[in-house]
């Protein structure tokens, strides 16, 4: 079986249209991530319909190795103008910045490649070896146990932002809700259409992403003035030393282990693997006092873990259809385009689109190490691209991907409402990921629901006979209560603290 | 006495305080009337027999999704107390840039990939960009380059609308 794959994997780095298609992703990943206001779910959502025009798997395989890339590219502009190009690069200015300020970028943008590369290939081998193993156990899945599974994957929404659970929450269940749209597949009843022909299929999700994710920016944009960046000159980037490696080791492997956990998690992503990477790196640092002054391990903390998050996002995503992050959402949305079924049927099924994708992604992560040491200081040039072509050319691209999916204006006129929509969310505080995750799981919760229902005679009570579900639930429990409940227990130690001083 | 406080004097902590209420109040009460205009929609779905829908009629799902959203608002309502409200949208060019793209669209429809010159003219010049020679070699060359990627080279079909 392994010789199978290594066989499978050594023929896609053969196929040249492959290679070329995966080299393109890349560097159009970097090339998005260090653009400052463009993420890699941006260019993934925007992306998407027009990989119609390729095979399934070439098509998984570019967005694949843009999503491994574009959370790299943001460590170039964090580091050289203060600016992360992606949200999950923001721990990387911490330090990346105070070390390019000291005459430092160049060993500052190495150490990020490097650890990059590193954190994001290990969390490859555990996709490798973790995603098979967990397929193998989804066989046991019937629809209570997926129903209770996408509970448990909408639940991690509480978590991602602590101050904003109930907000993301919200913005889950209203993605589900956008999902009920459309004729219900068993009755055939019409279900918020207004009467609307082009709403009978449902509200497809590619307009809804280019709108949420790319329109909203534009609008963001829009009414933001030209920062003004304090540029660093980088005369060359420079692989990390012995000495840097063996300051750096143990920081990498912690950090490359705790973004492939927080990956896997359900709807965890790079930004809080590269947060929780950059605090562990400060807590376990012998050199506590220079963080946040420009010191080599804040580099590579949070760079290993924001990048072996996307590895660690692919494993629910590719083994049970449960996106590990807002980009890996979009990747299984594109899965759905091609009519591809993720979950263990994909592994039984479609074994090369498997290893297209670890091939696409190992590519990624070699490549960028490559084209990150050889042409940062170009990469760094594309935050002077002017504003005043790079957003109206954006839109073109939106115009046309919302209409080029199905040619219909029904789906423009989507994209344009939720463009809308999502500076009013954004606004009041609601993420547009949370949103974008329900609308993607949204078929999988009602149908699994509804067959549910249709398995226990109509009674919710034959949940509590499944183990696999209840533990799924008790699971969806904790995610939700345990941030809340960790915080009264706080406020209760205070007060008692406070209570016993004389 | 009390005197009139200057415009650029803080506002009294009352006000400020109500005003933070009202904030997070406005945002779960406009969740609570688009959830209760929503289940009265589903009251208006056609009604089909329990055989058919399997004891799972249509309006069942969305409404414990609202009920779920409802009680959520709620929640929302209660620990948004002390946030103070997001700013009130004021920007003018995002008023502009929108309206330039909602009109773009309604264009599109119309005059197909023509549409796109002027769509990146318009942008552009809302932007900020005055050299009108780089603005019309813009609004002329990325619109083209995209007509030659998409529909010479990938087979997209742009809306024909008054060409046809």
């Amino acid at each position: 079986m392994a010789l199978t794959g290594a066989a499978a994997v050594w023929a896609s780095f053969q196929d040249v249209q492959f290679l070329a298609l995966v080299l393109a992703g890349t560097l159009t990943g970097i090339l998005v991530g260090a653009l400052p206001g463009l993420s890699s779910s941006m260019a993934t959502a925007l992306l998407l319909p027009f990989t119609i025009y390729l095979q399934p798997i070439e098509a998984i395989a570019v967005l694949s190795a843009l999503y491994c890339a574009g959370t790299f590219g943001g460590s170039i502009t964090a580091i050289l103008i203060n600016a992360p190009g992606a949200p999950p690069a923001a721990a990387t200015a911490f330090d990346g910045y105070p070390m390019a300020k000291n005459g430092e970028a160049g060993r500052a943008l190495g150490m990020a490649a490097v650890a990059s590369s590193l954190g994001g290939i290990f969390s490859l081998i555990t996709l490798i070896l973790a995603a098979p193993a967990l397929a193998k156990i989804a066989y046991a899945f019937g629809p209570p146990e997926y129903f209770a599974l996408a509970v448990f994957g909408l639940s991690m929404l509480a978590s991602i932002s602590g101050e904003m659970a109930v907000k993301n929450l919200i913005g889950g269940a209203l993605g589900v809700l956008i999902s009920t749209i459309g004729v219900d597949l068993t009755t055939g009843v019409e279900r918020f259409t207004f009467g609307s022909p082009h709403l009978y299929e449902g509200v497809h999700f590619i307009p809804v992403l280019i709108g949420l994710f790319a329109m909203t920016e534009l609008y963001e944009q829009a009414g933001k003035h030209r920062p003004n960046y304090e540029r660093i000159r980088l005369s060359a980037m420079r692989l990390p030393s012995r000495e840097d490696f063996r300051r750096v080791w143990a920081t990498i492997l912690r950090s490359s282990g705790i973004g492939t956990f927080v990956g896997i998690l359900p709807a965890e992503g790079g930004t809080v693997a590269a947060m929780i990477g950059y605090n562990e790196a400060k807590r376990w640092s012998s050199n506590k006092q220079n963080f946040g002054k420009g010191e080599i391990e804040g580099v590579a903390g949070p760079e290993a873990a924001n990048n072996a998050a996307t590895g660690g996002a692919m494993v629910p995503t590719l083994a049970l259809g449960i996106p590990g992050s807002a980009t890996a959402a979009v990747i299984l949305g594109g899965l759905q385009m091609h009519g591809l079924r993720p979950g263990p049927y994909l592994f039984e099924e479609q074994p090369a689109l498997l290893y297209a994708i670890f091939a696409a992604m190992l590519l990624a992560n070699v490549t960028f190490l490559a084209l990150g040491l050889v042409g940062a200081k170009g990469f760094s040039r594309v935050s002077l691209i002017p504003r005043q072509f790079l957003w109206p050319s954006v839109f073109v691209l939106c115009l046309i991907g919302a209409y080029g999916l199905r040619h219909s204006m029904a789906d423009v006129w989507i994209m344009m409402v939720a463009g809308v929509a999502g500076v009013f969310l954004r606004r009041h505080g609601f993420s547009p990921a949370p949103i974008v995750m329900g609308l993607v799981l949204g078929t999988l919760l009602e149908n699994s629901f509804a067959q549910s229902m249709i398995i226990f005679d109509h009674a919710a009570t034959g949940f509590l006979q499944r183990p696999i579900a209840l533990l799924f639930f008790a699971l969806a429990l904790c995610g939700l209560f345990f941030t809340p409940a960790v915080r009264l227990a706080r406020a209760l130690l205070s007060a008692s603290n406070t209570g016993k001083r004389p | 006495m009390q005197t009139p406080a200057s415009p650029d004097s803080p506002p009294p902590a009352g006000a400020a305080r109500n005003r933070r209420l009202s904030g997070a109040a406005a945002e779960g009460g406009v969740l609570l009337a688009l959830c209760a205009l929503l289940y009265w929609l589903s009251t208006r779905f056609d009604s089909v027999p329990a055989a058919l829908s399997q004891n799972v009629p249509p309006e069942l799902f969305p409404r414990l999704l609202l009920f779920i959203i409802a009680g959520l608002s709620v929640v929302m309502m209660w620990q948004g107390r002390g946030i103070a409200a997001a700013p009130v949208l004021r920007a003018r060019r995002i008023l502009l840039v929108a309206a330039a793209a909602w009109i773009g669209c309604a264009l599109f429809a119309m005059t197909g990939v023509v549409t796109l010159v002027a769509c990146c003219g318009a942008l552009c010049a809302l932007w900020g960009e005055r050299r009108l020679t780089i603005l019309v070699l813009y609004a002329l060359l990325y619109p083209a380059a995209a007509y030659v990627v998409f529909a010479l080279f990938l087979g997209l079909r742009f809306p024909d609308g008054v060409w046809r």
